[in-house]
């Protein structure tokens, strides 16, 4: 700085090193909670707005159970009321409700592949079993080539998530095996047997055990807007016939090409899986979403398509009724309860708004968040205070000063660009500093509400708003010194 | 040069109004060497800061060069203190965070000279008071007498036409008061007006004019400029 009275303000900040020093941490303390809450409740505000947008929260579940949330675990279990259970027929009940966009089904399921290493861990448990003398009882899902076929459909069956049905056939039974078949029926495999399937070109051998995925109907895909980057999507004519259709989500169908070979040239293929042979149909293009990404999508199809009794009251399906307008869930849920209460009875039939469910969540995070937001402020306010002060007191304590240089030719206006450079200095590098204890502030913040990521433009817009409060705070006393009248300044002691 | 109409100055304080000033008239000419007078308390101060223009009449009018000044706003009286006045004080007030060289540039840097130029006049200045040697020595390492010198340099950074010295030898013992003394006697040969405010009856006997105040009123105006101008007046 050439100006000499500049060097004047510069070199006193400097000789009170500790009092400048706690000035400025005391902006940057100010500035860095501050700035971190109003990150947080914009960040929380965002991550609302995007949660809500996804289809997932414009959609009312249908089950059998008391909570939708009991369904998301793929495991066979036993309704409440063994002798109601929803079918894809009751999509039908979408005609009632007018606001209703899409009807589908969409069941957790497991896809459970073939490969070398469980090859070799079937075989040393067949091993085990044989040495204990176990005959004819087998690890579930398994047996010993050319004996009982165990039949594990896993899934595929009206009910839904994993859930499963065994049927044992008797060795030699053409009709019941050929059925076996159509259904992608596991079988005990050798090392002979992988090594002939390794052959196939058509075929791929997956290098990891297990996908998770959902087993859905066609209007899933309308539902969630998504689409086919490779092949196709599913179709109605999927969930009849023998073929076990398949789509692949993006990372999915990455993590099963492996580098061997494109995404797009598994569309045609067949995975080897202990529910059979599983035709690759379709992959699909990048969602965003990694419980869509790195899934797949198998179709849902009912226990009657595949040769049982239609309403069997032994599995349990979701149903998913989609609506384009969230303010008509409410509308939709009291339609869909009256029809499912006239074909079921009272209290038989669960409706699940997830959205209510989630905006209780998004409101509880921006009540907190406002929370914070308030006590960061009032930090940042205490904190200006105290700076406002010290600055004020630093220009009393250059009164006298002041006055020299009034008569030596130094203008109000000069003085006060005086004192606001040093206030100025002293809110920049506050702000600066509290800037940097305002990103990981933000985050650990964030990550106490369970929220992820969010942008660092709501953290320097904090910074940006509380300098701003700073400034102001700072070219208050500075504004003050420069009134002072020379003469009066002058006999200060 | 300088005319004052009138001028009165009071303080408004919690138990009443202090008049420090009671309506004075005074006409100082270019090139005088006037000594203000007076007890503790008198209004001496005052009438420097008036004239100084480092504080505002409460009533009357303040004319330089013909020119009413009273009403001016404060940058403009900031750019005539800068141009036209010089001010010594009996305490020095130099800073002690600059230089001599830095303190004599100070008042330059308001009259908005370049660098350059402000630090090689600053450096004849302190050669002419004979501190060549010392130009980057702060002032907590020098004499009073070398501070006050450097404050003179100072005074005279932007050529003024006029130097107020307040009681200029008051912290100094007397063998570096004649020193000063006899730059200000010197500075006024060359045409400086100078006003000093003193409480020295030996220091006023060498100026050509004395003013005496007390009570703040201008009692009396003695010498050879007051003499002359009583005969103009008669």
């Amino acid at each position: 700085m050439r100006s000499e009275a500049g060097k004047v303000v510069s070199r006193r900040f400097a000789s009170r090193i500790v009092e400048s020093g706690l000035l400025i941490l005391a902006v940057a303390l100010g500035v860095g909670a501050a700035s971190s809450g109003f990150s947080l409740l914009a960040n929380t505000l965002k991550a609302g707005e995007e949660m809500l947008a996804s289809p997932a929260y414009r959609e009312l579940v249908v089950s059998t159970r008391s909570s939708a949330e009991e369904m998301t675990a793929p495991a066979m279990k036993q309704p409440a009321n063994s002798n109601v259970a929803l079918t894809v027929s009751d999509l039908d009940a979408a005609e009632l409700a007018p606001d209703v966009a899409y009807a589908y089904v969409q069941n957790r399921d497991e896809i459970r592949f073939i490969n070398a290493q469980s090859v070799a861990e079937e075989s040393a448990m067949r091993a085990s079993f044989a040495a204990e003398g176990v005959g004819g009882g087998e690890p579930d899902g398994m047996a010993p080539p050319g004996d009982n076929v165990a039949v594990v459909i896993a899934g595929s069956a009206e009910g839904g998530a994993g859930a499963a049905a065994i049927a044992s056939a008797s060795a030699g039974s053409a009709s019941t095996a050929a059925a076996a078949g159509r259904q992608g029926l596991f079988r005990g495999m050798s090392e002979d047997d992988l090594m002939k399937a390794q052959a196939q070109a058509d075929l791929v051998i997956v290098d990891f055990e297990e996908l998770s995925g959902f087993r859905v109907t066609p209007k899933f895909f309308d539902a969630w807007s998504l689409n086919a980057a490779a092949g196709s999507l599913l179709a109605d004519t999927d969930a009849q016939g023998d073929a076990n259709s398949v789509v692949l989500g993006a990372k999915a169908a990455e993590k099963i090409a492996a580098g061997k070979m494109e995404v797009s040239e598994l569309v045609g293929k067949k995975l080897l899986s202990r529910q059979g042979n599983l035709l690759v149909v379709g992959v699909l293009d990048a969602y965003g979403e990694t419980s869509i990404d790195e899934a797949f999508f198998a179709p849902y199809r009912t226990f009657a398509a595949m040769g049982g009794m239609p309403r069997m009251g032994f599995f349990n399906t979701m149903l998913r009724f989609a609506v384009s307008d969230p303010s008509k869930l409410d509308e939709t849920a009291d339609i869909l309860s009256s029809w499912f209460e006239s074909s079921f009875g009272e209290s038989q039939i669960t409706i699940s708004n997830p959205r209510s469910e989630a905006q209780k969540l998004i409101d509880r995070n921006a009540g907190i968040s406002v929370l914070i937001l308030f006590l960061s402020l009032s930090g940042l306010f205490i904190a200006l205070v105290n700076v406002s002060h010290i600055l004020m007191s630093r220009g009393l304590r250059m009164r006298k000063g002041v006055g020299i240089m009034m008569a030596l030719g130094a203008s109000r206006r000069a003085v006060l660009g005086l004192f606001a450079s040093e206030a100025t200095a002293v809110a920049i590098a506050g702000s600066i500093l509290g800037g940097v204890f305002a990103f990981p502030l933000s985050r650990t913040m964030q990550s106490a509400l369970g929220l992820s990521g969010g942008s660092w433009l709501f953290v320097l817009a904090g910074v940006a708003l509380s300098w701003i409060l700073t400034m102001a705070c700072s070219i208050a006393p500075a504004w003050q010194n420069s009134r002072i009248v020379p003469a009066e300044a002058m006999r200060a002691a | 040069m300088i005319t004052l109409k009138g001028v009165s100055k009071e303080y408004e304080l919690v138990g009443g109004t202090v008049a420090a000033l009671k309506d004075v008239d005074l006409t100082i000419d270019r090139g005088e060497y006037v000594a203000v007078m007076g007890p503790s308390g008198s209004g001496k101060s005052t009438l420097m800061h008036i004239l100084g223009i480092l504080d505002t009449a409460t009533a009357g009018r303040y004319f330089l060069e013909d020119y009413d000044i009273t009403s001016l706003p404060d940058r403009e009286h900031a750019r005539i203190r800068n141009k036209h006045f010089g001010f010594i004080f009996q305490s020095f007030n130099l800073f002690s965070e600059l230089s001599a060289l830095e303190n004599v540039m100070l008042p330059m840097g308001y009259a908005g000279l370049p660098f350059r130029k402000r630090r090689e006049r600053a450096e004849l200045l302190l050669s002419e008071v004979g501190l060549e040697h010392r130009l980057h020595h702060m002032p907590t390492m020098m004499s009073g007498g070398e501070q006050q010198r450097v404050a003179i340099a100072r005074a005279l950074a932007n050529d003024p036409d006029v130097i107020l010295a307040d009681e200029p030898t008051g912290n100094l013992p007397s063998d570096r008061g004649e020193e000063i003394l006899k730059m200000l006697e010197s500075l006024n040969a060359k045409g400086v007006t100078i006003l000093m405010v003193t409480h020295n009856p030996e220091q006023g006997k060498r100026a050509h004019r004395r003013l005496l105040i007390r009570d703040g009123m201008l009692i009396s105006d003695e010498g050879k400029a007051a003499q002359a101008r009583e005969a103009l007046d008669a």
